[in-house]
């Protein structure tokens, strides 16, 4: 059709771009395929990242620069033993996530599990009791099918303009899940970076290159003790 | 010899005084022809003082689509540049700030995402804020109070005087906000609007580092200050500053088919009121002329020339085109300026009525023109009229005569046809096609006239009764009127049927956008063990699962063996290297939805086991990648790598709220994969909107839903209008159409008088006539309407195709009762023009009809 | 004598078919101003054709048609209709009246058209002339036959015609009104001096004239006079 009844196809597009981290925009990040190159495969151990568009890089232009990717840099230079899968898929919520663990158990071997999601819950308002539902749920599976695995969990947190209660209910999940579940946790993900103009893309919300590196960081800060 | 002066000027003053002489006797005939004009105009004037008026309306109605003349937004505070730029454009200004917020509701201590709106100046300028009560959306900028969207505050049971908390500050519910203009999905669709006074923005201490606003300001420009030339100028220095605009034109164009259908389907209407004009008064003058031959042929025995003779009746043409043109424009703006008060009570919409001078004049023009140029053909023919008619009648052989004065005036005629049509139209392509179609169905009607002429003749048996043998016997007879009824007939028929097959699919069009069975809330996120359940409880809710459809997310990994590497490094390959980056949202069914049509190769709706899957490609999703039917791609899955070849390419008709799919993948392969399900639902009303969201909330609080409702009543308002419009002018069109018909077969009254008279004189009874004239009308009726039919669905099926682009149908019962009614009419009216002669005594109509 | 109408190797063919049929054979006379002659034959022999011929309202396939020292084969139509205005008078079986001009205003037309003055006292002159002065303001479909008849010969002379051509004038009338016709008819010749040729079948009418041209099967076959002065 020459003449698409643009309004109402653009307000779905735009519902699933928001939600979902939308198609009309490169995502750097592959899921479940390993952003090392120099995998030698069985003797390495995996860290699967788990998360959502953060993870997957959303409007990178390779998923090396992702922050996963700068894990594997950092874990590549300090000659760990280790190949980062990256796990992130753009616009998961909690419910998503707890929805495609299974598919990603059943086929994707770990040693190390960050759980990075939650993002999309909080910028849509949905109930932080469900969110906290949500990713125990995913953290239970991943204990029952790996019970060695090592756990960490990065802390998130919603823009002020979502109303202080909400806010601070939000950043308490995080916290509250690492304790309980013995994880280690990454304070906050987008620490010197979520408000910083120069170090998100256009919408303000997901990282650049640039911005990737200090999120990778502050990752590795807690990570490196754990490998 | 003697002094033979063979110089004789031109008397004007006498030509005019013969023009005028020749006109006053048989006023009562000249009447009837001045009414053809009359009406063939009048209905020209009305369309387009209709149209001019419409389409002013519905541009205004347009301009509370966005509120402003133009917007400006962005997400970020505008720099030093910007904020220079931004207050160098005239005009008034307003300015918003919009952001998502967890409100509160402290009476019934409920939480909501909300987005919320600090407004300050008078926006909107075009349109209101439509509130409950209604001064709220002005008031509402006066205190620490609020607007809130009308399925929010049923959500929460909220009052008009209820407080809720905006961040830290609350504020008093001044209003329910019914419609706002200016809504668009971006920011409207994900959550429920509140309005708040842009001077307490702050105090809700909600801006902050990190907080994500949406920067918009809206003007109302100067007279005179051209939204469109403005923002292309800012356009660079706005895109520099990550900004965008919109504007009016923007977002008509960008509201899609509707409106472009409208403009389109107006200029069709105006086409063929010109045609309807042309019609009336070619047909009119077309007979009139010809009735005059022996006038004519006896003033050259008297030594009148030729050219005199000419400008004799052109002069009176003119006349009689100048006196029809001013009445039928007159008559048409009281049409114009009646029928809404008449139609009051009915039309849902108010149409304006001002007097369109624009379409007076035009109308005036066009009939002076249209009768002068259709007047030419016959009055040519003067020039060729032999003195000799007066002592022999062979009247016939004067148009037989090839003169090349004859082409010159076809091609007047076609120059003037393709020029008014340019000036309707406005592309000279489109004036030349359409140009094109009339002469072709001009053609038509002619040659199956001709053909009825001719087969008439040897179609008569000798066992009919006479009557039969008489009424077909009138078709072929010299003096005949079947060309000129056959394609005066045929082409009102066409038009006719044009526009109401033009209508009906354009309604079906828009009602499609807007009807009751159109999804107007979305629910997406849907996990799959929610899918059942929450279709149950939309269900029970007593609301339609319009749509359920899972969502996989999945990679393009390579294009018949190329990866993303090769498209990058070979651009020979034509393989957009950004086709790899993208995230495809994917889905499976057996079969396509009604708005897919399969362009290329053939759909399989089930993968077969073990081997390569057979996937379906959107049309532009396949020029990226460069793929053909049969084309192998590489999905990765969430990790499983599928190997899939391009089974069909399809086309997506985007005109309506559903999901739509680059790739569509058959079933027996993805349901285990990771997904998520959407849900479209129509949710007949605000107040069940709110008790549905507040059950899905409830039980699937993760499922997120966005209402259209708010955004969809504006553009629901315009399309019914557009729906309204389409449908009056059509409807008015095709009455005035059937004026124009009335009237050009009225003028054929006199055609028959003569041989009327003489039958009964002759003694045939009355019944016998009556019944003569009828099979004479009917046959032409018929075969005339069948004809004008036939070149309607053609016409219409090209104008489906080529002007609207939409798919084609044609719903035939209303097509037959056209059919019927216009040959109906066409007898009705051939036994109304002979019942004059059957009323009187034979001798009187003989005597002033001699 | 002065000749006024002068046909010498006069034909006359249509093409009708693939077949051309002659309607008028090597025709050739000559007629004397001021005389009244009458052209007869049965129906079909050509005397109407040979008469829109000499009247100037037809050209010829070949030959000579010279009406008032002018060669009517050279001229167009429109010189050749300004010669009928100006030297020619008509009569016609079917009146042949304007249907939508008065009786006054058919017998002006020709005088309007050579832009003369005083019309109008000329052309009640006339009518008054065929007993008519009292009829100018009506219209033809208000008139009897022979009324119409007598204001097509008001009309007729109207111009003051050299020649005044006559196409079975009392054809569509009955007897008596015929009668009157003619009479007025030959007065008015006689008075004005016009040269007179009458079509007709009607030999009684034909024996009124001073010369009989017979025509059949579009020849001349004989030409006599009938001894009337």
């Amino acid at each position: 059709m020459k003449y698409p009844f643009k309004i109402t196809s653009v307000l779905l597009l735009t519902a699933l771009l928001t939600a979902c981290g939308g198609d009309k925009k490169p995502a750097a990040g592959s899921d479940t395929t390993s952003t090392s190159t120099t995998s030698k495969g069985a003797e390495k151990k995996i860290v699967l990242f788990f998360g959502d568009s953060l993870t997957a890089g959303y409007g990178l232009e390779d998923a090396s620069q992702a922050f996963p990717g700068v894990v594997q840099a950092k874990i590549d230079s300090a000659k760990l033993p280790y190949t980062v899968v990256n796990g992130g898929q753009s616009g998961e919520t909690s419910a998503g996530g707890l929805s495609r663990i299974d598919w990603l158990l059943k086929q994707q071997p770990l040693d190390v599990f960050v759980l990075e999601l939650g993002a999309n819950d909080g910028l849509r308002g949905l109930p932080v009791d469900a969110t906290t539902q949500n990713l125990q749920a995913i953290i239970d599976k991943v204990k029952a099918k790996y019970p060695k695995a090592k756990l960490v969990i990065t802390g998130m947190q919603v823009p002020p303009n979502m109303g202080a209660d909400y806010a601070n209910n939000f950043k308490n999940i995080f916290p509250t899940l690492a304790t309980k579940n013995a994880m280690v946790l990454v304070p906050f993900l987008l620490q010197d970076v979520a408000g910083i103009r120069k170090l998100n893309q256009g919408d303000g919300i997901h990282p650049t290159a640039e911005g990737a590196k200090i999120v990778g960081a502050n990752v590795w800060a807690e990570l490196k003790d754990i490998l | 010899m003697d002094n033979m002066n063979f110089n004789r000027k031109i008397n004007f003053a006498w030509l005019f005084k013969m023009a005028l002489r020749d006109s006053r006797r048989n006023r009562a005939r000249l009447l009837l022809f001045i009414s053809s004009i009359v009406f063939g105009i009048a209905a020209l004037v009305a369309i387009y003082s209709f149209r001019y008026n419409i389409q002013n309306d519905i541009n205004a109605q347009a301009a509370t689509l966005i509120g402003a003349d133009l917007s400006i937004t962005g997400n970020k505070q505008p720099d030093k540049k910007l904020q220079t730029l931004l207050d160098s454009i005239g005009g008034d200004r307003s300015e918003e700030r919009s952001f998502a917020s967890m409100i509160y509701f402290p009476r019934t201590q409920g939480t909501r995402l909300v987005n919320v709106k600090a407004l300050q100046g008078a926006f909107p300028y075009y349109g209101d804020l439509e509130t409950t009560p209604l001064q709220a959306g002005k008031s509402f900028k006066t205190g620490k109070f609020a607007l809130v969207d009308k399925t929010l505050m049923l959500q929460f049971n909220a009052k008009v005087g209820d407080s809720i908390k905006v961040g830290s500050t609350p504020f008093a519910i001044a209003g329910i906000l019914n419609k706002a203009p200016g809504q668009t999905g971006i920011a409207a669709g994900i959550a429920p609007i509140v309005y708040i006074p842009f001077q307490y923005l702050e105090e809700t201490k909600l801006i902050g580092l990190g907080s994500r606003i949406n920067y918009a300001y809206y003007y109302k420009l100067k007279q005179g200050i051209d939204a469109e030339k403005l923002s292309k100028k800012i356009e660079p220095e706005l895109e520099k500053a990550d900004y965008g605009y919109d504007t009016v034109e923007g977002r008509k164009e960008n509201t899609g088919r509707s409106f472009g259908d409208l403009s389109r389907f107006l200029s069709l209407v105006g086409f063929i009121a010109l045609l309807l004009g042309c019609v009336g008064v070619a047909s009119a003058i077309n007979i009139y002329i010809r009735e005059k031959i022996a006038s004519i042929a006896i003033m050259r025995c008297m030594g009148v020339k030729a050219s005199e003779a000419f400008l004799i009746y052109l002069i009176q043409i003119t006349g009689i085109g100048l006196i029809g043109s001013v009445a039928g424009a007159v008559l048409g703006t009281s049409i114009q300026h009646l029928l809404p008060l008449v139609l009051k009570d009915f039309l849902p919409i108010t149409i304006s009525v001002q007097i369109s001078w624009m379409a007076i004049w035009q109308g005036i023009l066009l009939g002076i023109i249209i009768s002068v140029l259709f007047a030419l053909l016959p009055l040519i023919n003067i020039r060729n009229i032999s003195p000799l008619n007066t002592l022999r009648l062979s009247f016939e052989d004067a148009a037989t005569k090839r003169d090349p004065f004859r082409w010159l005036v076809y091609l007047l005629v076609v120059g003037f046809v393709v020029g008014f049509s340019y000036l309707q139209l406005e592309d000279w392509a489109s004036a030349a096609t359409f140009t094109v179609g009339i002469l072709i169905a001009f053609l038509i009607l002619t040659a199956i006239a001709w053909l009825l002429i001719r087969f008439t003749r040897l179609l008569i048996m000798s066992s009919w009764s006479y009557i039969w043998r008489q009424g077909f016997a009138n078709l072929y007879r010299p003096r005949n009127q079947t060309i000129i009824l056959t394609v005066s007939i045929g082409l009102s028929t066409a038009f006719i049927a044009t526009l109401f097959l033009i209508q009906q699919l354009l309604i079906a069009q828009v009602s499609l956008s807007s009807s009751g069975n159109q999804s107007n809330m979305i629910l997406f996120d849907i996990q799959t063990a929610q899918e059942k359940p929450l279709a149950e409880l939309t269900r029970k809710e007593g609301l339609p699962v319009l749509s359920q459809v899972p969502i996989i997310t999945m990679r393009l990994e390579k294009v018949n063996g190329k990866t993303a590497a090769d498209a990058k490094k070979d651009s020979t390959l034509r393989i957009s290297p950004r086709a790899y980056a993208w995230e495809y949202r994917v889905t499976y069914r057996d079969s396509l939805t009604s708005s897919e049509d399969i362009t290329s190769g053939k759909f399989i709706g089930k993968a077969t086991p073990g081997k390569d899957i057979p996937v379906s490609a959107e049309e532009r999703f396949a020029q990226r990648v460069n793929a053909k039917v049969g084309d192998k791609l590489v999905f990765n899955v969430q990790g499983v790598i599928m190997n899939t070849y391009i089974s069909s390419i399809r086309k997506v008709n985007w005109n309506r709220v559903q999901t739509n799919f680059q790739v569509l993948f058959p079933t027996g392969v993805l349901e285990d994969a990771p997904q998520f399900h959407v849900l479209l639902t129509h949710v007949p009303s605000q107040k069940s909107s709110a008790a549905y969201q507040q059950a899905v909330v409830q039980q699937f609080p993760n499922v997120s839903i966005i209402d259209l409702g708010l955004v969809l009543t504006v553009l629901d308002e315009l399309l019914d209008k557009i729906g309204y419009v389409i449908k009056f002018m059509s409807g008015f069109s095709i009455l005035t159409g059937i004026i124009v018909l009335i009237s050009s077969v009225r003028i054929s009254k006199y055609q028959r008088i003569q041989e009327s008279v003489l039958l009964r004189t002759l003694g045939a009874s009355r019944r016998q006539i009556f019944s003569i004239t009828a099979l004479e009308y009917l046959f032409l009726g018929a075969l005339s309407a069948l004809t004008g039919i036939v070149i309607a669905i053609g016409s219409s099926w090209l104008l489906a195709k080529y002007t609207f682009k939409t798919p084609y149908h044609v719903d035939f019962a209303p097509v037959a009762y056209i059919f019927l009614a216009i040959t109906g009419l066409t007898v009705v009216i051939g036994l109304l023009n002979s019942r004059g002669i059957l009323n009187k005594p034979p001798l009187e109509v003989l005597r002033s009809n001699a | 004598m002065e000749t006024i109408l002068n046909i010498a190797n006069l034909y006359k063919t249509y093409k009708s078919a693939g077949r051309t049929l002659t309607v008028l054979d090597n025709i050739n006379f000559a007629i004397g101003a001021g005389t009244a002659n009458a052209i007869v034959g049965p129906s079909g022999s050509g005397k109407t054709t040979l008469l829109g011929l000499c009247a100037g309202l037809d050209s010829a396939t070949s030959g000579l048609v010279e009406l008032n020292g002018v060669d009517l084969g050279s001229l167009g139509e429109d010189k050749r209709a300004q010669v009928r205005n100006q030297y020619v008078g008509f009569i016609f079986q079917n009146f042949q009246l304007l249907p939508t001009l008065t009786a006054l205003e058919n017998v002006m037309v020709p005088l309007e058209l050579r832009g003369e003055k005083n019309i109008k006292a000329r052309a009640l002159d006339l009518l008054d002339k065929v007993g008519l002065a009292d009829r100018g303001h009506h219209y033809p479909a208000q008139l009897s036959g022979g009324e119409q008849q007598r204001v097509s010969l008001a009309r007729a002379f109207s111009n003051s015609p050299r020649i005044l051509f006559a196409d079975e004038p009392t054809g569509n009338l009955d007897a008596e009104t015929s009668e009157k016709v003619v009479k007025l008819i030959f007065d008015l010749n006689t008075e004005a001096g016009t040269t007179l040729v009458l079509v007709t079948h009607d030999l009684e009418l034909a024996a009124k004239t001073q010369r009989i041209l017979r025509i059949k099967g579009g020849k001349l076959v004989s030409d006599e006079p009938t001894g009337n002065q």
